[in-house]
């Protein structure tokens, strides 16, 4: 286990409404992503994967539960040296660029502010050079230094994106879908570049999406999250070729796909649960790393 | 017989802003037949939506159309009447064409419904807009007519209830069941589906689906999601920067697509059943469509582009009699260029199973 990146074990993140209701946003979640690997998580909307996410980089205190980054606890009160530790080696890319960078700041400034906070033993050449270097990594030209995030179009954006939180040579990237607002030809653009900065930075990336097709595309390992519980995990190929939990086979099934006659004759499956059916459920091996949440409602 | 209910030919249309006149749709013609269902597919910023709007005649200040024509066919109390949609006055659209014959569907369920009013109330205007003269005893029954018509079950409950109750996916259906209303023959779908969750997006399709054939709806559906397409489509238009650069069947663009774009997009799809090490992308980016476009406009991003691509606009080569592509490629004097090979497996490999469940 040794070679775990990040360990989530029993993760809740829970949310206040009022005075008596509680939202059990994530309930019991755990999982590991292996260093250099891609732990893809999916689900539909509101099932709760942007919000591990959130928990895990502690944008949220998590209710119950652990996180370990790299042997360090992270989930419970953080003293300085691990915030700065976490702040550093752990960077988020946001779904929608626009809203998620400064309108205000040149480009070149968004992408060095890492630096300037982290690193402020770093000469002004040094960063500069850095910023340069990492602007041509993402593949935009140094003319885009000066320009304002309002200057350029959606797929230039998340690559500033990408270009903030890269220069800061994370150990864990976690990318909330973050390309789902872009153009199918400017998705697989921005998949392979991220693809291409892990192979050679060895960052690992949890990669939170609800297309499926891309997720299994990027990720070596998934999990399939469903009101707020992972209900299926394992090895990518696994799932795709065996999924077990009726949840997944009803989002495998209504995966579109480029082929007419398939299409047409899709039978989708339909499937219903309620949150309670999956409280207190454990994971079932099924080997090779397969778990499926034995939930009682299939055999 | 196939009964033509829209045609539109050499539409253009230009937007003036402050960087200058954008061409957004320069010239396309397409027709749409009774009870067909046409997608027209591209990257944003190529005119989809820019080239549907004049349809509902939906005028921005800063929009001119240049030329074309959009003559619309449909039933009246006097029989068949074609108009032509760009010449009729803005009252007559709204009169008697907008929300009776065409009605649209757009993206976000969230901004096309009044987030102050109940869904009964929402549904009730419509109906109220198109049959000024029902009493209220039938616009009640109307009402959950409707809302029964787009598959909801407990129509009394949600009829009660405010948009934001409701999940994305029940939003949608109220917003079909509201284009419904007029009972059109003609339904504009602006990305229904891009939204909502794949289950979610899987069942409005269907939707559209069942409630097209039973009315014998004709629709057109925009998307840059080629698999709804597969899904949803009897006719494919591809357009590009303005422009229609594909055009035919499902079957001819899926099985037989001709022109380079269309490949790239149909490439940048992941194939869940083939895993690739890279995803092929098209590169580069739109052109600025406020600068003259000289030749073929997706040339600069075209691997296959031959030197006149860059000079002269392609014209559109025929196929077969429903399939025509906008690429010298098919020009008889073009090198030979055989399409991308991940696209010709996957291609391959579906006819295989094709055959092998006809069998």
């Amino acid at each position: 286990m040794a070679n775990n990146i990040l360990e989530v074990h029993h993760l809740k993140q829970y949310f206040p409404i009022g005075k008596k209701k509680v939202v059990k946003a994530v309930d019991d979640v755990s999982f590991n992503i292996a260093s250099g690997e891609t732990f893809g998580l999916v689900g539909e909307s509101g099932s709760g994967k942007t919000t591990i996410g959130r928990s895990i980089i502690r944008l949220y205190k998590p209710t119950y539960g652990e996180v370990i980054f790299e042997g360090e606890q992270i989930a419970g009160t953080l003293d300085k040296k691990r915030t700065s530790k976490l702040r550093k080696d752990m960077q988020m890319i946001f779904q929608d660029p626009m809203s998620s960078l400064n309108p205000r700041k040149k480009v070149g400034d968004i992408i060095k502010l890492g630096l300037d906070i982290h690193y402020p033993e770093l000469s002004k050449e040094e960063k500069q050079e850095r910023v340069l270097k990492m602007l041509k990594v993402v593949g935009l030209d140094s003319s885009f230094i000066n320009r304002y995030p309002q200057e350029l179009s959606g797929g230039q954006r998340q690559r500033v994106g990408i270009a903030r939180v890269v220069i800061m040579q994370p150990r864990l990237i976690i990318a909330d879908e973050a390309i789902s607002a872009l153009d199918v030809s400017v998705q697989a653009q921005v998949v392979n570049l991220l693809q291409h900065i892990q192979e050679e930075t060895g960052s690992a990336m949890l990669f939170i999406a609800h297309d499926l097709a891309m997720v299994k595309h990027i990720s070596s390992h998934i999990g399939v999250i469903h009101l707020g519980h992972i209900v299926e995990s394992g090895p990518t190929d696994e799932i795709f070729d065996h999924p077990k939990h009726p949840y997944t086979k009803s989002l495998l099934t209504a995966i579109p796909i480029t082929d007419p006659i398939a299409e047409q004759k899709k039978q989708l499956s339909d499937y219903h649960a309620h949150r309670h059916q999956y409280v207190n459920k454990t994971m079932v091996d099924l080997g090779n790393g397969h778990m499926v949440l034995d939930d009682g409602s299939w055999s | 017989m196939t009964e033509t209910v829209l045609e539109i030919k050499n539409l253009q249309v230009e937007y003036h802003t402050e960087h200058g006149d954008v061409q957004a749709v320069r010239g396309i013609n397409y027709k749409v037949n009774k009870g067909e269902t046409v997608a027209l597919v591209g990257e944003s910023g190529c005119g989809k939506s820019a080239s549907v709007k004049p349809i509902m005649g939906e005028k921005e200040a800063n929009q001119v159309i240049k030329s074309g024509e959009i003559n619309f066919t449909y039933q009246t109390e006097n029989g068949q009447k074609t108009v032509d949609l760009l010449k009729i006055s803005p009252k007559e659209v709204q009169s008697q064409i907008k929300g009776k014959e065409i009605a649209m569907v757009f993206q976000d369920p969230m901004t096309s419904l009044d987030p102050t009013m109940k869904i009964e109330k929402q549904i009730a205007e419509a109906v109220k807009a198109s049959s000024p003269q029902i009493n209220k005893e039938q616009l009640n029954k109307r009402v959950l007519e409707l809302i029964e018509t787009v598959g909801i079950q407990n129509a009394d409950v949600v009829k009660k209830q405010y948009p934001h109750q409701l999940s994305g996916g029940m939003r949608q259906r109220i917003v079909i069941a509201i284009a419904l209303s007029g009972n059109p023959s003609l339904l504009i779908c602006d990305e229904p589906t891009t939204g909502l969750d794949v289950t979610i997006q899987a069942k409005i399709l269907n939707l559209i689906k069942d409630i097209q054939k039973s009315r014998k709806l004709s629709v057109i559906f925009i998307t840059h999601n080629l698999g709804v397409v597969a899904n949803i489509a009897t006719n494919v238009n591809v357009m590009y920067a303005g422009k229609i650069v594909e055009t035919g069947t499902t079957e001819d663009i899926f099985f037989d697509p001709r022109h380079p774009y269309t490949w790239g997009l149909l490439e940048s799809v992941p194939d869940v059943n083939e895993a690739v090490k890279e995803l092929p992308t098209i590169a580069g980016t739109i052109p600025d469509l406020t600068q003259p476009v000289v030749g073929d406009a997706f040339a600069p991003r075209n691997k296959y582009a031959l030197n006149i691509d860059f000079k002269e606009q392609p014209p559109m080569f025929e196929v077969n009699d429903h399939h025509y592509a906008a690429t010298w490629l098919l020009d008889k004097r073009a090198p030979k260029v055989e399409i991308p090979t991940v696209l010709k497996r996957r291609i391959e490999k579906m006819k295989k199973e094709a055959e092998a469940d006809g069998e």
